[in-house]
């Protein structure tokens, strides 16, 4: 009896120790990549809330000013201005995405001829460099070269100012945007919808359900995780986008097209006023946070519910 | 077999060593500048090849990273945080305020400077002298008389002698004739930096300013209303485009063969030729008109910097002096087809403006000239300034009115709260 406690007493241990080793070499192969989150993300993401709540500016260090920072960008009628356009850019633009990658999603699924030369056709938008696709836009837009304008005049309808009116040119760089984040969202959606088990659409098409039907009660309930995972993306990217404001609009017409990040650039590091930049850039740090856990939390629940 | 390998990686560990060491020996110093790219890219070749000669005199090396004039302070700023950088930089008109706790004292620079090239122009002064120490060099300037098409000036019924005595008012008149012939003229009235200097000359002539000598601000004022309705009138002619430009609009505007008339440096004309555009031979460039209380022309300054992080400083001022040696100053002026103004008295020649029918009105200016962001006659050039200019608060104002998104007092309020918060945040 006692060599039999001794023997399991063992091999308890030699259990753990192996547990052991084994979490050990867990955490060695994650150490990379938790040095790169401490010091590449971590040390700028905690400086620049030590920066915000300071007065520095380029080759100055500054002195705490508490939330000053903040107050003033609140009572500033630009930053309002370029918060409004922020929201209005990134509901406008992941809308579209969404509605147009699901659309292109469910057409792809359809296409059983060359359908992997078409769907690599199709990432092309998203795979080009962003400001190489921004200057082609730009140059589309740009007046007295506008090709988009010289079609619009050829067909007889009135030139529009793509890049000179506060509404038209959210509108154009909304296209830009969505035109190179469909693919996607039509790949991702239709990664989601090709995993989706056949023997449920035959099992609805025996109870004589309809197209809609069987994407409103099948296919969608099943895909909604991925769904959920490429909004949760989508937004983050969307919100923060600078390349194509930089490249094709620069903010104008009269910051109607700034968004927070292009702004942030502007008044941080292009004026030098560093601390008002940090701010500027922290200030929807909150309000993406919170919508990334609750979206997270509907993958899960959706993920748990399967 | 392991003494055999140790004594093999002793011996290679020995030649490396010796030919890091002789690497070391051998390298020259390197001198590296960072510039605006020009507007008129032969200019770049001629002052790379004469700082290689220079380079090449004094056994260093040089290198010159030439980048887009937006991008030039946003790379200053990271430089100057990091504290690591180029060694010489440029610097246009007041950024040298925002950058100043990061750039050398360079008065004795400025002495030798002075002392060959003569002394340098009031605007030079105002870019570089802060607070009595001379904190940037002073370059060249880009002044924004106006571009004309002179065909189309004449079917509209006008000549090039009649710009000498041009008002507003006979722009206004002006204005209108073009857009009926289908060749409108264009400001830019956006957020680039060619639409702060214009419109600021329309200021400047209603006698309209940003701050007094105290760094008050000033525009709230019946001048600045005087000048937003005359500019609302004169738009009614321009392409409604113009709120929309970026540097090159204004450009593309005379060279896609549409506009008449607008303000800029002589890049347009030098590109017409080096396109050889049909119509190269009909672009000149004229006088601005004169206002209610006068005649002016905002230039563009660039200086240059020396970083306090530089490890050749001096090196790299005496490669600046080279730059502004008469001679060379003025063989890449003529590189950049006359676009790059002289900034200091001593620069005699200007045979290359006095010789050329095209660009005689350039250089010397009739106008009174003023740099970019000029806050006033009595105003100190500061901090304030020099973001009103970055962030582009005059255009805006200016755009407000034209668009009708705001009244002409809205405009003027917001553009009062923005200068009053730069001089807050200095």
């Amino acid at each position: 009896m006692q060599f039999e406690n001794c023997t399991m007493v063992k091999l308890k241990k030699e259990r753990n120790m192996f547990k052991n080793t084994e979490e050990k070499t867990a955490y060695l192969f994650l150490l990379p990549a938790i040095l790169i989150i401490v010091f590449l993300i971590g040390y700028p993401f905690f400086y620049s809330i030590y920066l915000s709540v300071t007065n520095t500016s380029v080759g100055k260090t500054g002195s705490l000013i508490g939330f000053q920072n903040y107050i003033r960008l609140f009572k500033n009628a630009i930053f309002r201005q370029v918060l409004f356009n922020s929201f209005v850019f990134t509901i406008g633009a992941v809308s579209l995405k969404l509605i147009l990658g699901m659309s292109v999603a469910l057409l792809m699924q359809k296409i059983k001829i060359f359908s992997k030369f078409i769907r690599g056709v199709f990432m092309l938008p998203w795979v080009v460099p962003p400001a190489l696709s921004a200057l082609v836009w730009w140059w589309m837009y740009v007046p007295n070269l506008s090709v988009l304008n010289w079609i619009i005049t050829r067909i007889g309808l009135e030139k529009i100012p793509w890049l000179s009116d506060k509404t038209t040119a959210m509108i154009a760089i909304i296209i830009v945007h969505t035109w190179i984040g469909v693919p996607f969202f039509a790949i991702s959606i239709l990664s989601g919808l090709i995993s989706v088990d056949s023997s449920l659409y035959e099992a609805a098409d025996i109870e004589g359900a309809r197209g809609y039907q069987k994407f409103l009660y099948i296919a969608l309930p099943l895909i909604k995780p991925i769904v959920a995972i490429v909004l949760l993306f989508s937004t983050l990217m969307t919100i923060s986008e600078f390349n194509i404001i930089y490249i094709i609009t620069g903010g104008n017409p009269m910051y109607g097209t700034h968004l927070l990040a292009t702004l942030a650039y502007k008044e941080g590091i292009s004026t030098g006023n560093i601390s008002r930049g940090a701010a500027i850039s922290l200030f929807l740090f909150p309000v993406l946070f919170i919508a990334s856990y609750l979206q997270l939390r509907v993958v899960r629940k959706s993920v748990g519910r399967r | 077999m392991k003494k055999l390998l140790i004594l093999l990686l002793v011996v290679f560990v020995c030649i490396s060593f010796a030919e890091i060491m002789a690497a070391a020996q051998t390298s020259d110093k390197l001198v590296t500048v960072l510039l605006q790219a020009h507007y008129v890219p032969a200019t770049e070749q001629v002052l790379v090849k004469n700082a290689e000669k220079w380079a090449a005199s004094k056994g260093v090396k040089v290198r010159i990273d030439f980048i887009s004039d937006t991008e030039l302070e946003s790379v200053i700023t990271s430089e100057g945080q990091a504290k690591k950088g180029h060694d010489i930089i440029a610097l246009r008109e007041y950024v040298s305020y925002i950058f100043t706790d990061i750039l050398s004292d360079v008065s004795e620079v400025m002495a030798d400077v002075q002392a060959e090239n003569g002394k340098v122009y009031k605007l030079g002064e105002q870019a570089g002298l802060i607070n009595g120490v001379w904190k940037a060099i002073p370059w060249f300037h880009e002044s924004n008389p106006l571009i004309i098409r002179k065909d189309y000036i004449e079917q509209a019924g006008y000549t090039l002698k009649d710009f000498d005595n041009l008002t507003f008012d006979g722009l206004l008149v002006l204005a209108e004739k073009l857009q009926g012939i289908g060749h409108p003229v264009g400001f830019p009235v956006s957020m680039c930096p060619d639409a702060n200097g214009i419109l600021e000359t329309f200021m400047w002539a209603f006698g309209s300013y940003m701050y007094d000598k105290d760094n008050n601000v000033i525009i709230n004022s019946k001048e600045t209303r005087n000048c937003l309705e005359y500019f609302s009138k004169l738009y009614k002619f321009m392409p409604s485009e113009v709120t929309g430009w970026d540097n090159l609009g204004n450009n593309n505007l005379i060279l896609t063969g549409v506009g008449a008339l607008t303000a800029n440096p002589p890049s347009i004309p030098a590109a017409a030729i080096e396109n050889n555009l049909p119509f190269k031979d009909q672009i000149y460039v004229a006088p601005f008109p004169s206002g209610p209380v006068g005649r002016y022309r905002a230039s563009a300054t660039w200086s240059f910097g020396i970083p306090t992080y530089s490890e050749n400083k001096e090196l790299a001022a005496d490669l600046i002096k080279d730059i502004l040696k008469e001679a060379n100053f003025m063989e890449h002026s003529k590189a950049s087809a006359g676009f790059n103004q002289p900034i200091y008295s001593g620069y005699a020649d200007r045979s290359q403006w006095a010789n050329n029918p095209t660009l005689s009105a350039y250089e010397p200016a009739l106008e009174e000239l003023f740099m970019f962001n000029w806050p006033g006659p009595d105003a100190s050039p500061s901090a304030a300034s020099a973001r009103a200019q970055l962030l582009y608060t005059i255009p805006v104002m200016f755009s407000k009115v034209v668009t009708g998104e705001s009244t002409i007092d809205e405009a003027i309020s917001w553009a009062e709260s923005e200068l009053k918060r730069f001089v807050e945040e200095e």
